[in-house]
C-alpha cells in the first residue's frame, strides 16, 4: 500500500451562525441532518420595492447587543460569533493560544451596509451627518480587525474579497498561510451579511431567481434553477498544522488533503463559458491529495441556481468523474445563498469526511444533467473522502479534497 | 447657557451617537470619569462624540492637537469645552 | 518567540519589472523624476467638490495621465491598475504562457466606489438610474483583479487582499510566499485606489486630515493628506528568472505580517506588532537591524502614527541608526496602493542610490530620533531597505529589499 502525503493541514474546529442556528459542530450536524430549509419571504425588508421576496435572515435573538458588541457592525458581531464557536469547538480555552494564531476572512460584500449608512448620512445633512464610528468599516478589513480584537488573535491577518468562493479562498489561504510558515495555525472565515440595500440593488441587476420567469425558488441543478434565492451567515474553520494539533493534544476533526485555486478564462463578471473549460486546477488538486478521482465519495458545489454555474460546475465534474461516483450535494437550499457560504460547505464537509452526513437535494425532480449523481439519500454512517468545489462570476476556481482523519 | 443646560444635551449624545445604554449615561454624574479610569471611553469614542457635539451645539473643533481628550474627562470638563467654544465662559 | 520556518526550501524571489500611475504621472520614469527631486505633488483635491469640509488637499492623479490610460467607460480603479500592469508586464516581457499560470495579489481599500457613489446618490434621492449600474459591477476591490485577470489571460492564484492602508504590501508579501512553496513561479503584485468621496468625508470626519500637505514626523504636524495612484510588480523565482535571461531589479529579501488585536484604528503606545512585524521580515531575510541601509517609513503624518512608528523604529534599529523618510510627505497617502507604491519608491531608490526625502519637514520632531532626510534627496547606495505599511485596524506588514541580489 503506498504511503498518502501528509495532510496540508488538519481542521480541528467548526463554528457557524446562520439562519438555522449558531454553534459549532452539533449545529452544523443537526441542521445538516434536518435538512429543512430557512428559506422564505422575508418579513424585515422593504420588499414592495423589491421584485423579490424570498431569502433566509439570522433571527435578531441570535445576535444579542452585548457592552462588547456595541461599536461592533452586524457583520463584525457575525464573524466574532462564530469564530468564537469555532475556537470553542476546537477545544481550546486559553486566549493566549490565540496569539499566534492567523486570521484570513473572506466576503464578497464585507460590511456595505456601513458604507451605506455612511453615505447616507452625508446625503441626509451634509458634513454634519457623518459618523466617526461607521468610516473605519468602510474597508473591509474591519471585520477581521474586530475578531482579533475580541479573541486576541496576533499572528499575520488577511482579507479577501472575492465573489462566489470567498469561503473556500479563505480556507485554501490559511493553508498557504500554514505552508510558508506565517503561523502554526489559522482561523479561516466566511462572513457575508443580507441587508435590504444588497437586496434590492442585486435585485435591479437581475442576480437572484426569478430570472427570466418561473417560480421564485432555490433549486440548484435541476431543469427550474433560475437565478439564487438570497442568505447570510459566518462559518469558521480552524486549520492547523498536523504538528501543532500535536502538540496541544487537539481532536482533529478532518484531515485537508490539499487545496487549490486559480481562474477559469472569464469576462469580468461572468461565469466562463463551456468552450473555456478545462481540468487542470481539478487534476492537480487530486494529484496533491493522492486521491483518484474514483475515490471521492461525495463532492460539495456551489449550487447557487445560477443557470449559467449550475451548467458548467456540472461540466467540469462530468468531465472529471465517472456516473457512479461522488454523491453531488450542497448547502444552498437550506440556508441561501452567499459569497462566503463556501466556509459552510468545506464545515460540512469535515462532517461528511468524520461521519458520512452530508445535505439531501430533497428539491431536485428534473437534474439537468442525467450522467451525474446526486445526494438523494442519506450516505452510510462512515467516513467518506469529500472534493469541495466552487466556481465564481469572473472565473476563480476553487478545489479542496478533505478526508478522514486517520 | 449654563452646565445644567449643555449636560442633559451631553447625555442624550452619548447614548444615540455612542450607542450606550440610556440607564448608563442617565446615572452619570457631573464628575463621572469617562476615559479609561471611568466609563472607558476612548479615542474613536471621543471623535463621534466630538462630531455629535459640533452638530448639536452648532461649533467647529479644529484637527486633533495633542491632548485634545483631556476636555472628555467628565461631563463637567466637556460642558466646560462647549461652554467655552460658545463663547460663555472666559 | 522563536521564528518560524517555511516548511518548504526556500526559493529566493526576484523582481524583475515594476509600473507605476502617480500623481506625478503615468509610469515609473516619472514617478523617479518626482521622488528624486523631492517635488511635493500634493494640493487642492479638484476630482469632487469639498465644500464644507475642514481639509481639501491630497494628492491627485491628474486629469491628462488618466485621460491617456483608454477607455473611460471603466471604473477610475480599473484603468489605474491595468496601465499599472501593462508597464510591469511590457518592461518583463513575459511570454503569454507564462502569464497564463501567473498568480495575482492585488489589494485595495476603495475599489469602484467612486463610480457606484454616483450610483447611490441618484438611488438615495429616488431617482435611481439604470444607465449608472455598471458601476455596482466594478465597485469590490475584487473587481480590479478580476480587471487585470481577464484583460491579460491569467488563471494562475489570485486574491484581493484588504488590509487597509497595508494591503498592497501584504499582497508583495503573499507573492513572494506562494513563489517560495512552488505554488507559482512568476506572480503580480501590487494594488491600487482611487479617490473616493467617502474616504476624503470617512478622514475628515476623523479630523486626520492636515489642511496644509502632510508633514510627517514634523513636530507641528496635523494629519495625513489622501491621495491615489497604482502599483503593480512581477516577482519571479530566481531560477525563473535566469532562466529566461530576466533583468533582475531586486530581491524581495524578507517579509513581516503582524496585528495589533488593540484597537480599530489606533496603534498600541508600544507599537508591539509594528515592531514583530519588522522583527519577522529582518529573520526571513536572515539580515540584522544594523545592515539596514535605509526605511522607507509608513509615515502618515498623523500624530499618532509618526509617533508610534518612531517607538517602534527605536525598538528595533536603535535610536539614529537608520535613515528614514516618507514617500507619503511626497504623494500623499495612496490607500490600499500604498505598500506596493512606496515599495517602488525603495527599489528605485535602492538602484539609483539615492533616497527620496521627507518633504515639508521643517521642524522635525525631537520625539523622532532619526534622521528623516528633510527636503532634499541624499545621495547614498545602500543595499538594504526596508519598507513599512501599519495600516487602519493593526494591520503591520513590513518588506525587504536587496540590491544587488545575492544568491546560495
Amino acid at each position: 500500500m503506498t504511503t498518502s502525503p501528509p495532510p496540508a493541514a488538519v481542521i480541528t474546529g467548526i463554528g457557524h451562525i446562520g439562519p438555522l442556528g449558531s454553534g459549532g459542530r452539533d449545529v452544523i450536524t443537526a441542521f445538516v441532518h434536518a435538512n429543512t430549509t430557512a428559506i422564505g419571504p422575508l418579513a424585515e425588508f422593504p420588499t414592495h420595492r423589491s421584485t423579490r421576496r424570498l431569502g433566509a435572515l439570522i433571527p435578531a435573538s441570535a445576535l444579542e447587543p452585548t457592552e462588547e458588541a456595541r461599536r461592533w457592525s452586524r457583520i463584525g458581531h457575525m464573524a466574532v460569533t462564530a469564530c468564537r464557536h469555532a475556537v470553542a469547538d476546537a477545544g481550546i480555552t486559553e486566549s493566549n493560544t490565540l496569539h499566534r494564531f492567523g486570521l484570513v476572512i473572506g466576503s464578497e460584500y464585507g460590511d456595505l451596509q456601513s458604507t451605506e449608512a455612511f453615505d447616507a448620512g452625508f446625503l441626509r445633512r451634509g458634513p454634519r451627518g457623518l459618523s466617526a464610528f461607521l468610516f473605519p468599516n468602510t474597508v473591509m478589513n474591519a471585520t477581521a480587525g474586530t475578531v482579533s480584537i475580541a479573541l486576541e488573535i496576533k499572528g499575520p491577518m488577511l482579507t479577501l474579497n472575492q465573489p462566489g468562493v470567498a469561503g473556500e479562498l479563505a480556507v485554501a489561504r490559511a493553508i498557504a498561510l500554514l505552508e510558508a510558515g506565517r503561523a502554526p495555525a489559522v482561523v479561516a472565515c466566511g462572513v457575508d451579511a443580507l441587508f435590504p440595500i444588497l437586496y434590492e440593488a442585486l435585485g435591479l441587476l437581475n442576480v437572484p431567481s426569478p430570472r427570466g420567469g418561473g417560480e421564485e425558488a432555490c433549486t440548484p441543478f435541476d431543469q427550474r434553477h433560475n437565478g439564487p434565492v438570497m442568505g447570510e451567515g459566518a462559518t469558521a474553520v480552524i486549520l492547523e498544522t498536523p504538528e501543532h494539533a500535536q502538540a496541544r493534544s487537539a481532536a482533529i476533526l478532518a484531515h485537508v488533503r490539499s487545496a487549490h485555486w486559480g481562474g477559469l478564462p472569464a469576462r469580468p463578471y461572468r461565469y466562463p463559458a463551456l468552450a473555456q473549460l478545462h481540468h487542470r486546477l481539478l487534476d492537480r488538486t487530486l494529484n496533491a491529495a493522492a486521491v483518484p478521482a474514483d475515490a471521492i465519495d461525495v463532492a460539495y458545489l456551489s449550487g447557487s441556481g445560477d443557470p449559467d454555474q449550475d451548467t458548467i460546475e456540472l461540466a467540469l465534474m462530468a468531465g472529471i468523474f465517472g456516473t457512479d461516483r461522488p454523491y453531488i450535494t450542497s448547502v444552498t437550499h437550506l440556508v441561501g445563498e452567499h459569497g462566503s457560504l463556501g466556509a459552510l460547505r468545506v464545515a460540512a464537509a469535515a462532517m461528511t469526511a468524520s461521519s458520512g452526513v452530508m445535505p439531501i437535494l430533497d428539491y431536485l425532480r428534473t437534474p439537468i444533467r442525467h450522467d451525474l449523481r446526486f445526494a438523494t439519500q442519506p450516505l452510510p454512517a462512515t467516513p467518506a473522502t469529500v472534493l469541495v468545489h466552487g466556481v465564481a462570476r469572473g472565473g476563480v476556481q476553487a478545489a479542496l479534497v478533505v478526508g478522514p482523519a486517520t | 447657557m449654563t452646565q445644567e443646560d449643555v449636560i442633559p444635551r451631553l447625555k442624550k449624545l452619548m447614548t444615540e451617537r455612542l450607542r450606550l445604554a440610556p440607564e448608563r449615561t442617565d446615572s452619570l454624574e457631573p464628575d463621572s470619569l469617562l476615559l479609561k479610569d471611568g466609563l472607558g471611553l476612548d479615542s474613536l469614542d471621543c471623535i463621534e462624540l466630538l462630531l455629535g457635539i459640533e452638530d448639536e451645539f452648532e461649533l467647529e473643533f479644529n484637527e486633533e492637537q495633542e491632548g485634545w481628550m483631556e476636555s472628555f474627562t467628565s461631563l463637567a470638563t466637556l460642558s466646560q469645552l462647549v461652554l467655552y467654544a460658545k463663547g460663555e465662559l472666559e | 518567540m522563536s521564528p518560524l520556518r517555511s516548511r518548504y526550501a526556500a526559493r529566493d524571489v526576484v523582481v524583475t519589472a515594476m509600473g507605476v500611475i502617480s500623481p506625478y504621472g503615468r509610469g515609473c520614469d516619472a514617478y523617479w523624476e518626482g521622488l528624486s527631486t523631492g517635488r511635493c505633488a500634493l494640493g487642492p483635491l479638484t476630482l469632487f467638490p469639498t465644500d464644507g469640509f475642514p481639509s481639501n488637499v491630497g494628492g491627485q492623479v491628474e486629469a491628462d495621465t488618466v485621460r491617456s490610460l483608454g477607455s473611460a467607460v471603466r471604473s477610475r480603479a480599473n484603468r489605474f491598475v491595468i496601465a499599472a500592469a501593462e508597464e510591469a508586464i511590457h518592461h518583463a516581457g513575459l511570454a503569454p504562457e507564462t502569464l497564463r499560470d501567473a498568480a495575482i495579489s492585488i489589494g485595495g481599500a476603495g475599489g469602484g466606489m467612486l463610480e457606484a457613489e454616483a450610483w447611490y446618490d441618484h438611488y438615495y434621492h429616488s431617482r435611481e438610474n439604470p444607465r449608472l449600474r455598471g458601476a455596482l459591477r466594478t465597485m469590490l476591490p475584487a473587481s480590479q483583479t478580476e480587471a487585470l485577470a481577464a484583460r491579460f489571460r491569467i488563471e494562475g492564484p489570485r486574491e484581493t487582499p484588504i488590509l487597509a492602508c497595508s494591503s498592497s504590501a501584504a499582497a508583495i508579501a503573499t507573492i513572494t510566499d506562494w513563489i517560495a512553496s512552488g505554488r507559482v513561479d512568476v506572480g503580480l503584485a501590487g494594488g491600487v485606489d482611487s479617490l473616493t468621496r467617502i474616504c476624503f468625508m470617512g478622514f475628515n470626519a476623523l479630523k486626520l486630515l492636515d489642511k496644509r500637505p502632510c508633514r510627517p514626523f514634523s513636530q507641528d504636524r496635523q494629519g495625513m493628506s489622501i491621495s491615489e495612484g497604482a502599483a503593480v510588480l512581477v516577482l519571479e523565482s530566481h531560477a525563473h528568472a535566469a532562466a529566461r535571461g530576466a533583468r533582475i531589479r531586486a530581491c524581495v529579501a524578507g517579509s513581516g505580517i503582524a496585528s495589533d488585536a488593540f484597537h480599530p484604528i489606533a496603534p498600541p503606545a508600544n507599537a508591539e506588532g509594528a515592531v514583530r512585524a519588522m522583527q519577522e521580515a529582518l529573520t526571513r531575510a536572515d539580515l540584522t537591524p544594523r545592515e539596514m541601509g535605509y526605511v522607507n517609513a509608513h509615515g502618515t503624518g498623523t500624530i499618532q502614527n509618526d509617533r508610534s512608528e518612531a517607538v517602534a523604529l527605536e525598538q528595533v534599529f536603535g535610536a539614529g541608526n537608520v535613515l528614514v523618510s516618507s514617500t507619503k510627505s511626497l504623494i500623499g497617502h495612496t490607500m490600499g496602493a500604498a505598500g506596493a507604491m512606496e515599495a517602488v519608491a525603495t527599489l528605485l531608490a535602492l538602484e539609483a542610490g539615492v533616497l527620496p526625502p521627507t518633504a515639508n519637514l521643517d521642524v522635525p520632531d525631537p520625539e523622532v530620533p532619526f534622521d528623516c532626510i528633510a527636503h532634499t534627496p541624499r545621495s547614498n547606495a545602500v543595499a538594504c531597505a526596508m519598507s513599512n505599511s501599519f495600516g487602519f485596524g493593526g494591520q503591520n506588514v513590513s518588506l525587504i529589499f536587496r540590491h544587488p541580489c545575492t544568491f546560495e
